[in-house]
């Protein structure tokens, strides 16, 4: 009668990092930056922050009012990818819109 | 140009005669100019971006030939706008057409300031020999807050 094998007793190392990083310092990313212009209304610009990104309405306009204010906001920080289709998607609907390097 | 119904993401308006050809005349105008508003990104070596540069442009330049697309639709669709009374006219648009709209006005106003240089004021340029673009700017800008007025009623009754 064959014996059964006892299955070898294997269990990984558990190693705990002491040292961790925020995501942010881990891969910055790209920021997606509405500019002011003169031209855009205040309320066209919420409404395109409402439909781009979904936000509610309170959202998008302490966007828009960091856009006006203090000259531009940051949107948002997403991978190249996304944060390129997020300014394709802005400057569609005619806002000053651009990607920079996360910091 | 006046909201008189906001239901289920539908909206309708009562037009003038006057407000049809005002909307008609601005809408025709789409497009102005071309290409888009700002570049890529304003850090780093231009070089750097070229290739989203393109794509960039490329996207815009689909977005626009669609838009135009659809205006010619909109504008060649019979019983778009249905009679109301002798004198006026009804507009019933989903909220993707006004949210549509919204964008070709824009696109009309920010192309006429392209135009005239991206001035920070209009009113100098009135009185430059330029009215007629700012004219049809602030009719743009007119019709763009009556359809946003509209959204907010809209979203507001819901």
């Amino acid at each position: 009668m064959p014996v059964t094998a006892e299955p070898p007793s294997v269990a990984p190392d558990i190693v705990r990092e002491t040292d961790t990083q925020s995501k942010e310092s881990l891969d910055p990313g790209y920021l997606v930056v509405c500019w002011d212009d003169p031209v855009n209304l205040m309320d066209y610009v919420t409404h395109v922050f409402q439909r781009v990104f979904g936000w509610k309405k309170d959202k998008a306009e302490i966007h828009m009012m960091e856009v006006h204010t203090k000259g531009k906001s940051v949107l948002a920080r997403e991978t190249m990818e996304r944060a390129e289709f997020y300014v394709h998607e802005l400057q569609k609907y005619q806002l000053h819109a651009t990607l920079e390097p996360g910091e | 140009m006046k909201l008189i119904e906001a239901k289920d993401g539908l909206y309708v308006f009562r037009f003038t005669k006057r407000d049809r050809l005002l909307l008609t005349h601005v809408l025709k105008q789409f497009p102005i100019g071309g290409g888009p508003v700002a570049p890529m990104s304003k850090s780093g070596d231009p070089e750097q971006w070229a290739e989203s540069e393109r794509l960039l442009a490329e996207s815009v330049a689909e977005h626009v030939t669609e838009n135009v697309r659809m205006r010619d639709l909109f504008l060649g669709e019979q019983g778009r706008f249905v009679e109301d009374g002798k004198s006026h006219f009804r507009l019933r648009l989903t909220s993707a057409q006004l949210d549509w709209m919204l964008r070709v006005l824009n696109e009309v106003r920010v192309g006429l300031w392209r135009k005239l240089g991206q001035p920070a004021e209009l009113a100098p340029l009135a009185l430059a020999g330029q009215l007629d673009e700012v004219v049809t700017m602030e009719l743009c800008a007119l019709f763009q807050t009556r359809l946003l007025t509209a959204l907010d009623h809209g979203e507001s009754s819901v």
